[in-house]
């Protein structure tokens, strides 16, 4: 028997899948046209203060946001479990997910501070 | 050219991590670092995309597998594998060069008496029977190492969750496996934000590595079932040994 928890597995994995395909390959299809037009220059750093400035920003941006889609995909999962943890009321999960929540947050405000 | 060489070390990566069990991150970052010649921070803030790569790819997998992950657990060890990271990853940035590659070195040696130990193992050996409070214990502060291991070197960290899993909270095998690759990913996001805070993460590398790791571990999953492991396990201690020689030897000279 098929239980509600299996189907949200089932779907949290095809999330996961999808999520990291899609951000490697917005980021790669980006990179390859990028060095078709010769603008590959390493080191190229990733950083708040606009990674996409030069030429062809567009490409630039999509490259960055391919990447930031990977790391949004087990965050995205990670919100799904707490959601779903605070309608069924397992308050250890709930705890445990914002546990991590707080912890991601403060690396973000590494990163922006 | 550059972008071929990453994106082939990617694929080799993903290949190995695949068929021996192992994250991205232990190949690639080598790879990256001596072969390619990119400075050993950034070659670990790039092998932690790989890590992230193989663990959304591994983990999709597995969460669609009925049981195989346990996310209760993961989600609770989770927490001080995530505080481990983000102190691993803000840490480094006060390590020189030279002092992270010998850190490597020790953790490619570990990592091949690990890999050489299950290759002449028969059989798995037994999970623990039932988890105390003191086992729970001993699991979180494992778990805690392993993060602080993945930010410092831009591994995953599978070579102490796994154990930690198996062997002190009782989890069967297979379901160790899968759990640590759940918790690796989420793992890698808050170290990882160490290095984009200092800019050492670096676009290019990050993207053509992710897109070999993601192809090598899907050619590596299907090639798995007609490869003899022991065999192959004991070649990629001896290549890690060597990585972990050379690796030693760079830090020592650059010191």
């Amino acid at each position: 028997m098929v239980t509600s928890a299996d189907r949200l597995a089932r779907f949290l994995g095809t999330l996961m899948l999808v999520g990291s395909l899609a951000g490697v390959l917005l980021s790669l299809l980006a990179v390859v046209v990028l060095a078709s037009l010769g603008e590959v220059a390493m080191p190229w750093r990733f950083s708040k203060d606009g990674w996409w400035a030069g030429d062809y920003p567009g490409l630039k941006f999509q490259v960055g946001l391919g990447i930031l889609l990977l790391g949004a995909t087990p965050v995205i999962m990670l919100a799904v479990f707490l959601t779903r943890a605070i309608k069924e009321r397992r308050w250890d999960t709930v705890l445990a997910a914002s546990g991590l929540f707080l912890i991601l947050a403060f690396g973000l405000f590494k990163v922006l501070g | 050219m550059d972008l071929l060489l990453i994106a082939a070390g990617g694929l080799l990566a993903g290949l190995v991590g695949a068929l021996m069990g192992v994250g991205g991150g232990i190949v690639a970052v080598p790879f990256l670092n001596l072969v390619v010649g990119i400075p050993i921070h950034s070659a670990a803030a790039a092998g932690l995309i790989s890590t992230l790569s193989v663990s959304c790819g591994a983990a999709g997998r597995y969460l669609r597998q009925r049981g195989l992950v346990d996310v209760h657990t993961a989600l609770r060890l989770e927490f001080f594998a995530a505080a481990g990271g983000l102190f691993g990853g803000i840490a480094v940035g006060w390590l020189r060069g030279p002092v992270v590659q010998i850190l490597f070195a020790v953790t490619l040696v570990y990592a091949c008496v690990h890999i050489i130990r299950s290759a002449l193992r028969a059989k798995e050996p037994a999970a623990a029977s039932h988890a105390s409070k003191a086992r729970t214990l001993v699991a979180f502060s494992l778990c805690f190492l392993a993060g602080i291991l993945s930010g410092l070197l831009g591994i995953g960290g599978g070579i102490v969750v796994v154990p930690a899993l198996h062997l002190v909270l009782g989890l069967p095998f297979k379901s160790a496996t899968a759990t640590s690759n759940f918790m690796m990913g989420l793992t890698a996001i808050p170290a990882l934000c160490g290095f984009v805070s200092r800019g050492d993460l670096d676009l290019y590398v990050a993207a053509s590595l992710a897109a070999g790791v993601l192809l090598g571990a899907g050619i590596g999953a299907r090639i798995m079932p007609g490869i003899k492991t022991p065999v192959l396990k004991t070649g990629f201690a001896l290549l890690l040994a060597l990585a972990a020689f050379e690796m030693a030897r760079k830090g020592i000279v650059s010191w």
